[in-house]
């Protein structure tokens, strides 16, 4: 039976949990954030990932942002591939939301888009989630209008934004997002 | 000789949460004029008491058992009607605190005053003869944003929203302060120019000429992108001076120059997103206001959440975004229930309408259970509220 400490530390660990495909730039979002430098749990890719990156994550990646010093917000990178999707639900349980990145260079975006919103389709029935479209710089379409028109087709109605996950005024503008959509009072 | 400046006056806060009070602090430095400045309660001349704060009674009690005669500002929604105090209601604002400091200073709130929120501040000795028991009322969530989003004005905020105070919207002569016609606008003459690229499916050059020199804005419909040979204070400029001052052409290359244009484009620092830009020029023109066939009483809602990692974002803007994404209603209820300055509310959807995003209903909306859901607080609302102040520490 929990301690009333654990309990209370229970009560103020809360995670935010980003997934997305391989190469989209989750472990590079959580760095962006991160007060600490993140654990990542990468080794060398061996199958076709290596035609888009020589690392992948294997586990997940770990980052952490403090609020105080008893409140974190615990980030979680789920891994890209679908043999460890074992991981997922593990992953997700608790969190407050969750974060798709999407990468817009690969061949089949909103294949991509489909599959991880019915992947995780019972979390983000009690959740929330924000889509964040990743090397749109160099690979322009899909749009973000087709996104949007896509995910109505799906009955979503989703924040989604354009994000080099390597800057962290972006991946904030997930996050805050997220968290406005939860609650639009915030801040008013 | 030199006249005498009084020093400023020790002021300490009571029912605030530490942003509030770090906002008020930057609030009088930037804004005070030097009138007051933030001090611990030992060492406070006067006091800055806010009533809208849960068990605000039991506070005040304490308080007065420890400061009895302390000068105080009961600051809230509603007067609470206390004897020997001066009250600024909410929604606050620098000029109002800064004269009921001022009372506090000269000694007159012995007798009851009042500093509204509106026009100038009228005061009035209201000498209600109560014993200085209050009873207090189920709390209002009221948070202290005007004074935040004076100081938003501050980083910049001014630019694309103006300073228009609020006006009464059930007041016809009131109203018809708060539009604009964006055709008779650089606004209106780039919308023009961008319809006419995109049915060509060619670039449109907009050229204005200014100081003798022409100024170009090109308009490539194909790869979503414009460039232009101006600054953003000459944008500005232009787009609050009417359009007929200076002389502009509209030139219209062919399939191959277009291909030409685009490609230089690509490697540009002049050329930018579409939608960043028009979602700026619409800012930058409305200065606070609305289209002149806006009707504040129809429902509107979001076609989708503005991409806002590439847009200036306006106070408020996300929360807006996440009510009328989920829900149409009317911007005359939206800028009661946010309590923000309606030059906030109306900026924002100048610029989401000039991107196309908004839709008008013509449901009715439901105040009360708006109302109702504003007043109800989220499970995680304060932690949510730290999360934000960390992720804008951040960057």
């Amino acid at each position: 039976m929990p301690t009333t400490n654990t309990a209370q530390h229970r009560k103020q660990q809360y995670k935010i949990i980003f997934t997305g495909p391989v190469g989209a730039g989750k472990t590079t979002a959580i760095t962006s954030l991160s007060d600490t430098p993140p654990v990542t749990t990468d080794e060398r890719a061996s199958d076709m990932t290596q035609q888009r990156k020589t690392t992948t994550t294997v586990a997940m990646d770990y980052g952490v942002m403090s609020l105080d010093s008893s409140e974190r917000i615990h980030l979680y990178g789920t891994p890209g591939q679908e043999r460890f999707c074992f991981m997922w639900d593990i992953l997700v349980e608790g969190g407050l939301g969750l974060i798709l990145l999407l990468d817009n260079s690969r061949a089949d975006p909103f294949q991509d888009m489909h599959f991880f919103l019915d992947a995780f389709k019972e979390f983000i029935s009690e959740n929330k989630i924000v889509v964040g479209v990743t090397f749109m710089d160099k690979n322009p379409r899909p749009s973000l209008v087709e996104y949007h028109s896509n995910l109505n087709r799906l009955g979503f109605s989703l924040p989604v934004f354009e994000v080099d996950s390597r800057l962290t005024e972006d991946v904030s503008m997930l996050v805050q997002a997220l968290l406005y959509s939860h609650d639009p009072w915030l801040g008013v | 000789m030199a006249a005498n400046i009084p020093s400023p006056f020790r002021i300490a806060v009571i029912g605030m949460d530490a942003r509030a009070h770090a906002a008020l602090d930057l609030a009088f430095q930037k804004l005070g004029k030097g009138c007051a400045t933030l001090a611990e309660p030992a060492n406070a001349e006067g006091f800055i008491f806010n009533m809208d704060v849960f068990d605000a009674h039991t506070r005040w009690q304490h308080y007065r058992t420890k400061f009895p005669e302390h000068p105080t500002i009961i600051v809230s929604m509603k007067d609470p009607g206390m004897e020997g105090t001066v009250y600024v209601a909410k929604p606050l604002s620098m000029p109002n605190l800064i004269q009921a400091i001022a009372q506090l200073r000269t000694g007159s709130n012995k007798a009851r005053n009042t500093v509204t929120p509106k026009g100038n501040s009228a005061t009035k000795i209201a000498g209600r003869g109560n014993s200085g028991l209050y009873k207090y009322g189920k709390p209002v969530l009221v948070p202290l944003t005007p004074v935040i989003h004076e100081l938003n004005e501050h980083k910049g905020y001014e630019e694309y929203c103006g300073t228009a105070r609020d006006v009464d919207l059930s007041d016809k002569h009131e109203r018809s302060k708060i539009f604009y016609n964006p055709e008779g606008s650089l606004q209106g003459v780039l919308e023009t120019a961008w319809r006419q690229a995109m049915a060509k499916d060619n670039a449109v050059i907009l050229a204005i000429k200014i100081d003798e020199i022409w100024e170009s804005i090109t308009l490539l419909s194909g790869i979503d992108k414009v460039v232009t040979t101006m600054d953003d204070k000459q944008l500005c400029y232009l787009c609050t001076s009417p359009l007929y001052c200076v002389a502009t052409r509209l030139l219209y290359p062919n399939a191959s120059k277009t291909r030409e244009l685009e490609q230089q484009a690509l490697v540009s620092s002049h050329s930018g997103a579409m939608e960043s830009f028009f979602w700026k020029i619409a800012l930058w023109t409305a200065h606070g206001r609305l289209p002149e066939d806006t009707k504040v009483m129809q429902p509107v809602r979001l076609k989708r959440w503005p991409n806002f990692t590439r847009l200036v974002v306006t106070p408020g803007a996300l929360s807006m975004a996440a009510l009328l994404n989920d829900k149409a209603m009317p911007l005359a209820l939206l800028a009661k229930v946010m309590g923000l300055p309606q030059r906030y509310i109306f900026s924002f959807y100048s610029a989401a309408r000039s991107l196309k995003l908004i839709v008008t209903e013509s449901a009715n909306a439901q105040p009360d259970s708006i109302q109702q859901k504003r007043n109800q607080q989220h499970l995680h609302h304060n932690l949510f509220g730290r999360i934000l102040q960390k992720l804008k520490q951040a960057v």
